[in-house]
């Protein structure tokens, strides 16, 4: 367990900090916002009516931008070798590979997003703690479909766009389910299922694609 | 009835005409495609064999 | 059974004695079912003339689905069991698959615009289909992706396993969530015996689903064979 937690930590580091994808994933994410609502006008009532799609979109887009290095880097320097032969479980590699990549993109889009979205909201008609509760879970999620997906694309030829094609049909109930949440919330209800289902899909893709991931990885390793 | 009134659909001559078409069009290319297909690659086995 | 087909010169010898039963009444089916589609079959009192678009809208969701599921099955089979035709069943499987699921959100539009009065809502149901086109996509671009055809089939696999978890969202869509969409007439085979729409009606829904269905083995089964020719003439190639 101790060098899981040494690993977990190296890799969110290596990740998040050695890499920059931490800085460029918001660097990009406050960059399109920016871009989108310039585009829409910044008419408030329009405004408010639109950010929460947008933000749930571009949390979902920005995901997709650590991918390409997430297993293919290691793949490259043989680390993928040493992680399919080590002492430690392969899903319990893949399950930490989730989390660093979620840690340097989901993470902090979900305590930035719901702070612009605060700024936006003259009538306060979002929770805060609502909107970064959704955006954990959701980010969670297209996390987990990224790691499927890289682990999918390994050794493929030309891959960036597959990365696009495979992660963003499986994230559409996520994305409904979230954004959902955020749209009967302006309309004054709860929003509460939506967030219940959106759990339940990170809750399942957290749980089943560490397994399924490090099969394909598996397999992949040994052809 | 005669043949104007059953062609124009009771109105809805484009939709249920034009579904019929995209059907009948998609449908028959994917059976045209593979069947050529299977017949240029018999072709090419008849040649490989000869040499 | 299984092992005894999955044997490419077998497969070879059973779509040759097959493939002219299949061709014969899938073109009876057919042609009886627009038939009965377009002209015998009453309007409905309701949606007037617009009904005779689900004599093919139905039947192609059904096939989309249908394929979906039994590529979902050949992708287990080919995981656990590196059977070569379950991969060639999929490559072959796949864009009638894709095709079938255009043609059915088409119909649905055209069908959509008069009854509904708009071409799409971004309802469960239809974005549940339009996900599935998604997949089908994703699927083959996936497959055609890689050097090594084999590990392409290996990658498609596991995404279509993945994806299976669709076929029940869209199957249920229409009880789970509200939705323009109507549910559906047929639930089970109990319900066809007894079914909530008229006889006339479900006659060519029943004949051209069939027909379709039919369709779709018979352009499977000749895209299998294209497969396996390729593969031979590209090992003879090479040698």
């Amino acid at each position: 367990m101790n060098g899981q937690c040494y690993l977990l930590k190296n890799w969110v580091y290596r990740s998040g900090f050695g890499d920059g994808l931490a800085a460029q994933t918001i660097l990009f994410f406050v960059v399109s916002l920016c871009v989108a609502v310039f585009a829409i006008g910044s008419e408030s009532e329009l405004l408010i009516q639109v950010v929460p799609g947008l933000i749930w979109v571009l949390t979902l887009l920005s995901s997709l931008l650590g991918l390409p290095d997430l297993l293919n880097r290691d793949a490259q320097d043989g680390t993928l070798d040493d992680m399919v032969l080590s002492k430690h479980p392969l899903p319990m590699l893949m399950l930490i590979k989730i989390i660093a990549h979620w840690a340097a993109t989901g993470l902090p889009l979900s305590i930035i997003a719901p702070a612009i979205l605060y700024t936006m909201d003259g009538t306060r008609v979002f929770d805060p703690a609502f909107v970064l509760a959704g955006l954990l879970a959701g980010s969670l999620y297209f996390s987990a479909l990224g790691l499927a997906a890289s682990a999918l694309v390994l050794q493929a030829r030309r891959s960036f766009a597959l990365y696009a094609v495979i992660v963003l049909p499986l994230s559409i109930p996520g994305l409904i389910f979230g954004a959902g949440s955020l749209s009967q919330q302006a309309q004054g209800l709860s929003g509460l299922g939506g967030f219940y289902l959106l759990t339940a899909c990170a809750v399942l893709a957290v749980t089943l694609i560490p397994f399924a991931s490090a099969w394909i990885v598996r397999m992949k390793v040994a052809s | 009835m005669d043949f104007d009134t059953y062609v124009q659909m009771g109105g809805y001559a484009m939709n249920v005409w034009g579904s019929y078409g995209i059907g009948i069009v998609g449908y028959g290319a994917l059976l045209a495609h593979a069947l050529w297909r299977y017949d240029r690659l018999r072709v090419r086995e008849k040649q490989a064999a000869k040499k | 059974m299984l092992t005894k087909f999955a044997n490419p010169a077998r497969f070879e010898k059973l779509a040759k004695t097959i493939l002219p039963v299949l061709s014969l009444l899938a073109t009876l089916l057919l042609s009886l079912g627009l038939l009965d589609a377009l002209l015998l079959s009453p309007p409905d009192y309701q949606q007037s003339e617009t009904v005779r678009i689900m004599y093919l809208h139905v039947p192609s969701a059904w096939v989309a689905m249908a394929t979906y599921a039994a590529c979902g099955f050949a992708a287990m089979i080919f995981i656990i069991f590196k059977h070569t035709l379950a991969e060639l069943f999929m490559r072959a499987a796949l864009p009638v698959g894709a095709l079938a699921t255009i043609v059915c959100l088409a119909t649905g539009m055209l069908w959509g615009k008069p009854m509904w009065g708009t071409w799409w809502v971004w309802d469960a149901r239809l974005t549940s289909v339009l996900v599935l086109m998604f997949l089908y996509v994703g699927i083959i671009a996936l497959m055609d992706a890689f050097d090594r055809p084999e590990q392409g089939g290996l990658a498609g696999a596991w995404l279509t396993t993945i994806g299976l978890i669709n076929l029940p969202v869209i199957k249920y869509s229409v009880e789970w969530w509200n939705t323009l969409h109507q549910k559906s007439s047929i639930t089970s085979f109990k319900r066809l015996m007894n079914p909530a729409i008229a006889p006339e009606m479900i006659r060519p829904l029943i004949v051209m689903s069939l027909g379709l269905t039919l369709y779709a083995a018979i352009v499977i089964i000749v895209r299998m064979r294209s497969e396996i020719l390729a593969r031979k003439l590209k090992i003879a190639e090479a040698v």
